[in-house]
């Protein structure tokens, strides 16, 4: 059976533009669905609430959480760290890039064996961005990671006002037409995590073949009829267990909504937009295929797209 | 009891009496340095032996490399060279292999030579010279036996079908993307993390890395060193570096002193703080034992590597374009200066390419305005391309530089080419500047990136030969006592050990390098040949019998 990749979502981005506070909140609000490993470049900026940590590895360098995820400084280099957290049950790492690197250079690091990168965030702090790109030593630097993000996580929106990048971003100039504009996140916003955590489509990451990703399948259901919210969120609750991620829109009577489910973590908001209802599920291709509990336990409100229960095979994870 | 030495002739470095014939030592120190008839109220005084082995030859202070890396030294040294350029071991002199035919004639040779089922290690190969490498052409000398070759920069490798096996290294795990072309055997940069990892057991095991410290304490004798610089202790891991070097690099039977200068960050663990770094720095100063000294040194990192263009250069840049690296965010930089600065130590930076210069000099005025400081030994480390401004402002900000003059012998032909264009290639290690600046000034060889063979820098530093033979701006050669001052009394001033050594007096350490000809008067293109005939150290004689 081909072994699982882990994927990485790399969180980039300057010195002070807002990584490791947003790695704090992250830890502080416990939003992370289990099993993620945080790998920071030093605990001594991380807050980590005592209630949390469940056990501290002897050389203090790995820190479990009660909810199954671990923190892991990087005092060794890249390579090190991935062994080292090889033998760790985890299913996502997030990791926090020195702020000197550039997202491409970290993308082709972070293709160890057993790992991917699925995802670039380059933080972008909102009040000092427009000096720092001027700056005489890391002028180029900053404009570079903000060039090859997949998204930017503006920070410090509140004391800035609002942000917008300059023209000299634009993915139509000359040395820059292979890239995709990034998307942009504002810090405080409560989907980000969701966002953060699934793979990027169609943005700068190229991979090389679909044997670059973990193998992942879906199946889909379509609404027909509206389902109560409570209902909603409790069979949303008792998904099988290999359904790693869900999401879609959901007709209630309060209106459409939008459901991103990751883990256990999961979010219902109202959509701002018309949209198809319906839900797609993920899950690896390994595991065995939910669709027949599904199609059963959704019956009053969905039904299984095509209505077979063949799924379809997500090379790309998506 | 006293030993008087005499000599055909002795350079002192001591510029009140640069020359003498007679020098008299007493337990390991130097009581006078002059004439024979000059020293019998001595002589008189004291039970005293004459020693006359070097009368037909010239005495000069013990040589100094303020920057090189054991530990690095270490893993390079149990390898075999196949090099483009010349490289003078203890075991032999490996001569330039420049064609792609004579590179597999001496994998075959090597093949040959090595017992059976060990793994070989190559290293040295460059595809200017050597050809495209590949895993086929490796399996064409032995598909059984593993074999690897490493690129001279240590930034890519090669392995063979049975170095691959060894290291289990499976086609399935390697990705699209990660620097590594399996089907070639061929692991690059990022990808090399890879390689290094799996390749560990037969790198640094600690019997492995214990005969290559061996091998490095030769290769130290016979470039006629009496004191080096580790420039920084803890690169690959602290303690483990530093006990293996307390249990070989110390004992009778080292010619030689080492001072510790420990890696700013990797002394910091956990949660430790930057500002907890000087008082950590100072604790280590408690392990010092005869020849390990930790000093209140410190190094600290600017931009990327010279060698592999990763330097930070101010426009025009480089010829493609591509950008140099930072390698702490130059907020960091300033955090440890400014710990370091206000507790009163020397530090040593990293800075290689003229931005990376700039901002070192920008952080050092910025401390100065702080706290000003004198005599603060603030080094330049590398100091691969400067512009003739920055050396006035090294000048006026008190700072010393300590150069890699073999950049200029091994890059400036290709870095006229593929890199920075002839002006600035030619320029590099602006040396005479220096000295016209009265500037102190030293050589280095950042071994294993330059042989650790001082007078094979002081011979690029006079001569600006580059590999291909061109003399790359002469204006900034060096004479050969500015050279050989930078290989001694300078290089003292930059390990913050001129009271002990580097120069010739009453009073330093008895610390000698004996050779057949006198540098400051033979055929300057010589000087990198000059057969070394002992070392001195602390009035011990260690014969050399090559
Ligand atoms: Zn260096
Ligand atoms: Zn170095």
């Amino acid at each position: 059976m081909k072994q699982r990749l882990i994927p990485i979502t790399i969180i980039s981005g300057y010195l002070g533009s807002g990584k490791t506070t947003f790695i704090n909140r992250l830890l502080a609000a416990d939003v992370l669905p289990s099993k993620v490993a945080v790998l920071v470049n030093d605990f001594g900026d991380i807050n980590i609430d005592a209630k949390l940590i469940a056990q501290i590895s002897d050389d203090g360098s790995v820190v479990s959480l009660t909810n199954g995820c671990v923190c892991c400084t990087l005092q060794d280099d890249l390579a090190n760290t991935f062994e080292r957290i090889s033998s760790l049950a985890i299913d996502h790492v997030l990791l926090e890039a020195s702020g000197v690197a550039l997202p491409n250079k970290l993308r082709t690091q972070c293709h160890y064996p057993g790992y991917f990168p699925q995802h670039c965030a380059v933080t972008v702090d909102a009040e000092n961005y427009h000096k720092k790109r001027q700056d005489k030593y890391v002028g180029n630097l900053v404009q570079q990671q903000v060039l090859q993000a997949d998204t930017l996580i503006i920070t410090k929106l509140d004391l800035a006002g609002s942000f917008e990048l300059p023209d000299s971003h634009d993915p139509g100039r000359p040395n820059s037409t292979d890239l995709s504009p990034a998307k942009q996140y504002s810090v405080t916003d409560p989907q980000l995590i969701y966002h953060l955590l699934e793979p990027v489509k169609g943005l700068n990451y190229k991979p090389g073949s679909s044997s670059d990703m973990a193998s992942f399948s879906s199946c889909t259901l379509e609404q027909h009829k509206p389902i109560d919210i409570q209902e909603l969120s409790d069979l949303l609750a008792t998904v099988p267990a290999q359904i790693e991620r869900i999401k879609g829109f959901v007709d209630t009577p309060t209106g459409l909504q939008l459901i991103q489910k990751v883990g256990k973590r999961c979010s219902i908001v109202p959509a701002d937009a018309a949209q198809n209802p319906g839900l797609v599920f993920i899950y690896p291709s390994q595991a065995a295929n939910p669709a027949e509990v599904l199609q059963v336990n959704w019956k009053p409100w969905m039904t299984l797209r095509g209505n077979h229960l063949h799924s379809a095979h997500h090379p790309e994870q998506s | 009891m006293l030993t008087l030495f005499t000599a055909k002739s002795i350079i002192t470095m001591n510029p009140s009496m640069p020359a003498a014939d007679a020098i008299l030592v007493g337990d390991g120190r130097i009581i006078e340095v002059g004439h024979e008839d000059k020293m019998q109220p001595w002589l008189d005084a004291h039970p005293h032996t004459v020693d006359r082995q070097f009368s037909e030859k010239v005495i000069c202070p013990g040589f100094i490399d303020p920057h090189l890396h054991p530990t690095m030294a270490a893993v390079l040294l149990p390898m075999e060279f196949i090099t483009a350029m010349r490289w003078k071991l203890p075991w032999g002199i490996v001569e330039p292999t420049t064609t792609a035919e004579q590179f597999d004639q001496r994998m075959v040779a090597l093949h040959a030579q090595k017992e059976p089922d060990a793994p070989l290690f190559i290293w040295g190969y460059h595809q200017l010279w050597h050809g495209p490498m590949g895993k086929q052409r490796i399996n064409n000398v032995s598909s059984e036996r593993p074999m690897v070759v490493w690129h001279r920069s240590f930034h890519e490798l090669y392995m063979n079908d049975a170095a691959l096996k060894m290291t289990e290294i499976n086609e399935q795990d390697i990705k699209p993307g990660a620097q590594v072309d399996f089907s070639n055997g061929h692991f690059y940069e990022n990808g090399l993390g890879l390689a290094i990892n799996r390749l560990n057991p037969w790198l640094l095991a600690p019997d492995k890395y214990a005969a290559g410290l061996q091998r490095l304490k030769q290769v130290v004798q016979h470039g006629g060193h009496t004191s080096i610089g580790d420039l920084a202790t803890g690169l690959f891991d602290f303690e483990s570096e530093a006990n293996a070097l307390a249990s070989i690099l110390d004992g009778d039977d080292v010619p030689f002193r080492t001072r510790l200068v420990a890696h700013g960050t990797a002394i910091l663990k956990g949660s430790q703080s930057i500002e907890d770094g000087p008082a950590l720095a100072m604790q280590l100063i408690e392990r010092n034992s005869h020849r390990l000294k930790f000093g209140k040194h410190i190094k600290l990192f600017c931009d990327g590597a010279f060698f592999s263009q990763l330097s930070q250069l101010m426009e025009p840049g480089y010829i493609d374009g591509h950008q140099g690296e930072w390698l702490m965010p130059p907020e960091i930089l300033e955090q440890n200066m400014r710990a370091y600065w206000h507790a009163g130590f020397q530090i040593h930076v990293h800075a290689c390419g003229d931005l990376g210069i700039e901002l070192t000099l920008d952080l050092l005025e910025k401390m100065q305005a702080e706290k000003p400081r004198f005599n603060h030994g603030f080094t330049i480390e590398h100091f691969g391309f400067s512009t003739p401004e920055q050396i006035k402002r090294i000048k006026a900000l008190g700072a010393q530089v300590s150069a890699n003059v073999y950049y200029l012998h091994e890059l400036s032909d290709i870095y006229s080419r593929e890199g920075i264009g002839y002006e600035r290639a030619s320029q590099m290690s602006r040396l005479a500047s220096c000295f016209t600046n009265d500037i102190n000034t030293a050589l280095h060889s950042d071994f294993t990136m330059a042989p650790a063979e001082p007078l094979n820098s002081a011979w690029v530093a006079v001569n600006r030969i580059n590999h291909a033979g061109e003399v790359m701006c002469a204006q900034e050669c060096l004479t050969a006592q500015q050279a050989l001052e930078a290989i001694t009394i300078n290089a003292a001033h930059v390990l913050g050990m001129a009271a002990d050594t580097g120069s010739l007096r009453a009073g330093k350490y008895a610390d000698f390098t004996i050779l057949d000809e006198d540098p400051l008067t033979c055929d300057a293109m010589r000087i990198r040949d000059l057969r070394i005939h002992a070392t001195v150290f602390e009035g011990k004689v260690f014969p050399l019998d090559s």
